[in-house]
């Protein structure tokens, strides 16, 4: 059996196909990037651009999946890249170490046909929002905050981040665990998939807001 | 000036601003007068500039207009870690 046949009931053999075609740029590698990036290597995304200027440390232990205690103190990126790797040869992992700016987004975007957002910053999602509409490139948003998850699709000629967003920073004052950043990475996959696949509806103009403390899942046309 | 009934539901961390019982639920009675600036002020919100209002399911940008008779006003602060 070939290694993506489990996808086969919702995925076609054309779609796999498709699929491996694709290339998907991850805008962070912590809580949220690295569920992506293993979700979308296990699904079969022909290419992965991973993009984060950090290194791990203690403290991203207790929720990001590719932390380990014996990796402490290396670049994200990387050892993003050798998980992915190691778990599907099929696909091409490219690592950029590199924090965005205005002046680098552009390029670092172009190749993608969705960009996802798992960065912690509402300022550097904001440079991303702007480079994804100039480029005419999906965005996949998502963020969480203690049991909070927040999920939305920006299509080019959408802006919603502003609207979110009207501070430029926000403090994080509900923490982050293990779960939020899993299921926050699980919806913007399917969100990705649905993109590169044409398929169902995708969260456009509006924004799911989950919380899991009480159980509350809002979807709000901001 | 008359007074009206409406239903304030707070998210996340807002709720416990709300008694532990309600989850984050309240009917209040409200001059008709009130803001929605003025609302935030009496619910206790210190941050108001960065949620995002919502009064029967349509985004409210302007903390200025007021509210009526069975309004539904909801909440959220938004979230942004990864």
């Amino acid at each position: 059996m070939d290694r993506y046949s489990r996808n086969k009931n919702l995925i076609s053999t054309s779609e796999q196909e498709k699929l491996s075609k694709s290339t998907v740029v991850i805008l962070g590698v912590g809580g949220l990037g690295g569920y992506v990036i293993e979700m979308l290597t296990r699904i079969g995304v022909g290419k992965l651009i991973l993009v984060d200027f950090d290194k791990f440390e203690t403290t991203n232990l207790n929720r990001q999946i590719i932390s380990t205690e014996d990796n402490l103190g290396l670049l994200k990126v990387e050892e993003a890249k050798k998980r992915a790797e190691a778990i599907n040869s099929k696909i091409e992992v490219m690592a950029v170490d590199k924090k965005i700016s205005h002046n680098n987004i552009d390029k670092i975007i172009r190749k993608a046909d969705v960009v996802v957002d798992a960065l912690d910053s509402p300022t550097l999602k904001k440079i991303v929002e702007v480079s994804c509409n100039e480029n005419k490139i999906p965005m996949v948003h998502g963020a969480i905050g203690g049991w909070i998850a927040q999920v939305a699709v920006i299509l080019p000629g959408d802006f919603i981040l502003d609207k979110i967003y009207k501070k430029d920073d926000l403090e994080n004052k509900m923490g982050n665990p293990s779960f939020t950043p899993a299921l926050a990475a699980s919806i913007q996959v399917g969100e990705v998939i649905k993109l590169l696949l044409n398929k169902g509806e995708v969260l456009s103009n509006e924004v799911l807001y989950i919380d899991l403390e009480y159980n509350s899942f809002t979807r709000l046309k901001v | 000036m008359v007074n009206i009934n409406i239903e304030v539901r707070l998210f996340a961390y807002l709720r416990e601003l709300f008694p532990s019982d309600s989850r984050g639920l309240k009917k209040m009675e409200i001059k008709n007068d009130l803001t929605i600036d003025r609302l935030m002020d009496e619910v206790g919100i210190v941050e108001k500039e960065i949620m995002i209002v919502m009064i029967n399911g349509l985004r409210k940008l302007d903390y200025n207009e007021t509210m009526k008779e069975g309004d539904r006003v909801a909440i959220f602060p938004p979230v942004g870690g990864g």
